[in-house]
């Protein structure tokens, strides 16, 4: 009937309007029924919203998990598919570590002589 | 929703914490040359031919079927290195790599990490980085013979000068 609630009661509160018994109680309980309607879909409509934001949820925690394990189990694609080259390049990895380490080397093979006097004076 | 959104943010963001994290993240980067060579392949190789390491003929058959994977990546841009250190440190910590050998010649830093016992290898780092002129990072893993590996890498450092 389109008529607020609040005004509906005031209508049944007002005692200079004179109405019948029967109507003023029918006025009253339609109020309320009103009032409880709106009570009843504001809950149901949280309720929605709750629900909601739980499978939200899920699906991202999901794909998370998802992309976690994904970066886990994948490998990289070989470089050589020929193992020769992939031989050579084993080899020239290994020269490459070789030529790096040797400065250090001749550093510490220098530091030696003078390693092993000092020992030898702490110890006598 | 928080909860995954968290998740979401640890897993894209992350450091790279393996040397196969660090391939996959800067392989494909500009100015980077990458090489990876998987178990697969090294069992592949088989029965080898005698391998010139240096100038010596060394046969490197029992190395190479204990290999499990080597990771070769080298950078030349200067925002890549900066990302690319920070993961390399962040790798060696997390995995409490052992830092075998420290040595600055020349403005370039080369340090090697190893992991493993008395006996075994199972994994071998070196990073080399020479400033302006790039960054190099070299991972083998697997479970090598630590007296054959020391032996290649130093008739490897004896005869190239």
């Amino acid at each position: 009937m389109g008529m607020d609630p609040g005004r509906l009661t005031e209508i049944a509160q007002d005692s200079s309007i004179r109405v019948p018994e029967t109507l003023k109680h029918d006025i009253g309980v339609t109020a309320r029924a009103l009032e409880l309607l709106e009570e009843k879909q504001s809950e149901e409509t949280a309720r929605h919203r709750r629900y909601f934001g739980l499978a939200a949820g899920s699906v991202a925690a999901a794909a998370s998990i998802a992309l976690l394990l994904a970066s886990g189990l994948s490998y990289p694609k070989d470089t050589f598919k020929d193992p020769a080259l992939a031989y050579a390049q084993l080899e020239e990895t290994f020269n490459l570590i070789g030529s790096k380490m040797n400065p250090g080397l001749e550093m510490a093979q220098s530091v030696q002589p003078m390693l092993d006097n000092t020992i030898t004076k702490v110890l006598k | 929703m928080a909860i995954a959104a968290v998740m979401l943010l640890l897993t894209v963001g992350a450091n790279a914490q393996t040397a196969k994290e660090i391939y996959s993240k800067y392989s494909d980067s500009e100015n980077v040359s990458a090489v990876y060579i998987s178990s697969a392949m090294f069992k592949l190789m088989g029965k080898l031919p005698s391998m010139s390491v240096g100038n010596e003929d060394v046969n490197l058959s029992a190395l190479v079927k204990s290999l499990q994977s080597m990771y070769v990546i080298d950078c030349e841009d200067d925002e890549t290195i900066a990302q690319m250190k920070a993961d390399v440190k962040s790798l060696t910590q997390k995995r409490k790599l052992e830092l075998l050998m420290e040595a600055k010649d020349e403005g370039e830093t080369i340090r090697i990490f190893t992991q493993g016992d008395e006996d075994t290898v199972e994994s071998f780092i070196m990073t080399a980085d020479d400033g302006e002129d790039g960054y190099t990072f070299i991972s083998l893993e697997g479970t090598m013979n630590r007296a054959d590996l020391e032996k290649v890498i130093a008739k490897a450092a004896k005869t190239i000068q």
